[in-house]
């Protein structure tokens, strides 16, 4: 999956308070929390499927779902996670829905993706974000925070950093033992 | 799953985000029902019952969707008023029941619940910062309709006595409240 650049603190601040202003039932919040929410969801589901056409189609999904349960939401909680934790399950579904097709578990799991952008290079890619997007869907919600956390430099869970170190520790085990079920085990460890 | 245009989906994103505001609303309003169920098998009257029902239904799912202050307002009031339906049933069955169909303790059953009723939401509207008045007026509302479901069972002076209970109670903090703002 591509780096993000991480969201800076005042666009996070931006969602918080426009997500809790909608629950409220503020629709002059909509505005701001649709204008940044958009480029959000299309950007993590891009970097999930890796690619962008079927990101803007499982963002828009995500987008309805996510205003559909906003006067849900918990304040207390970051929108941020609150949100992709939302869209990464649009995903996991949208990859149900088209049957969720067998992946070749073969030669390409090994096989490290050359830095050109040849046919075969691009395909490899592509199968390679495929799967991590399938592990990333099967996560618990409780370890997607995490992950999703570390990967975007967003908002921690309330906890010391030892025991977000200890957490996300164990949600890259389990991410590790999703991978095997899902992909097979390729002996790296 | 198809694309949509940019507008076109923000206006889907909008539809999606009242639509959801507004089934929330309608299952925060559960007791509506119950208590019009309750009403309808205990008091034998079952037009009068649904009547205020679908009135208190539509009321609570409204100002729920509506969110802000009337939300608050709404939950508050399904709250007081189930006490205030509790109250009359109970004086109605209990021992006292032959003691409770005079006029009088009619009058003081339902009017004094409806009083009770009107001073816990006078005092929970206390603790808000701003619209307090908004806030008790539709707690009022709420609370009065349900505690009128109740009161069904003494006809209509207990209907009355109860909304009478409810204003007097209400009506003068509302009114000192704008006196000295």
């Amino acid at each position: 999956m591509g780096s993000l650049a991480p969201m800076d603190e005042a666009t996070r601040s931006l969602l918080n308070r426009s997500m809790a202003a909608l629950a409220d039932g503020e629709r002059g919040a909509f505005d701001p929390a649709y204008r940044t929410l958009w480029p959000l969801l299309v950007k993590v589901i891009t970097s999930i499927s890796g690619d962008r056409m079927i990101a803007e189609d499982v963002a828009q999904q995500a987008m309805l779902k996510i205003l559909a349960r906003v006067s849900t939401f918990d304040r207390s909680k970051d929108a941020l996670v609150w949100s992709m934790a939302i869209a990464v399950n649009e995903y996991r579904s949208y990859r149900r829905k088209l049957g969720n097709r067998a992946v070749d578990q073969g030669e390409w799991l090994m096989a490290a993706p050359p830095d050109f952008d040849t046919p075969e290079a691009i395909t490899i890619r592509n199968n390679l974000r495929e799967a991590a997007g399938a592990v990333m869907g099967q996560l618990q919600p409780r370890d997607l925070e995490v992950v999703v956390a570390a990967m975007y430099d967003s908002q921690r869970p309330p906890l010391a950093p030892a025991a977000f170190r200890k957490r996300l520790q164990r949600a890259l085990a389990n991410t590790r033992v999703i991978w095997k079920r899902l992909h097979g085990d390729d002996g790296t460890g | 799953m198809a694309m949509t245009a940019p507008d076109k989906l923000r206006q889907r994103a909008r539809l999606a985000y009242e639509w959801g505001r507004l089934w929330r609303a309608a299952t925060k309003a559960w007791p509506a029902p119950v208590l019009t169920a309750i009403s309808c098998w205990l008091c034998h009257e079952p037009g009068l019952s649904l009547s205020i029902g679908v009135g208190l239904l539509a009321l609570a799912t409204g100002l729920g969707w509506y969110g802000r202050t009337p939300a608050q307002a709404a939950s508050a009031g399904m709250r007081a008023g189930i006490g205030a339906f509790a109250v009359p049933v109970a004086a109605f069955h209990s021992y006292f029941a032959p003691e409770c169909c005079t006029l009088a303790a009619m009058l003081i059953v339902n009017g004094g619940c409806g009083v009770g009723v009107g001073v816990l939401l006078s005092l929970e509207s206390t603790r808000l910062q701003s619209r307090r008045n908004v806030f008790l007026l539709w707690a009022s509302a709420v609370a009065a309709l349900c505690g009128m479901l109740g009161c069904i069972l003494f006809g209509p002076v207990g209907l009355a006595g109860m909304a009478a209970g409810v204003l007097l109670s209400t009506a003068p903090v509302a009114i000192y409240r704008r006196a000295i703002a």
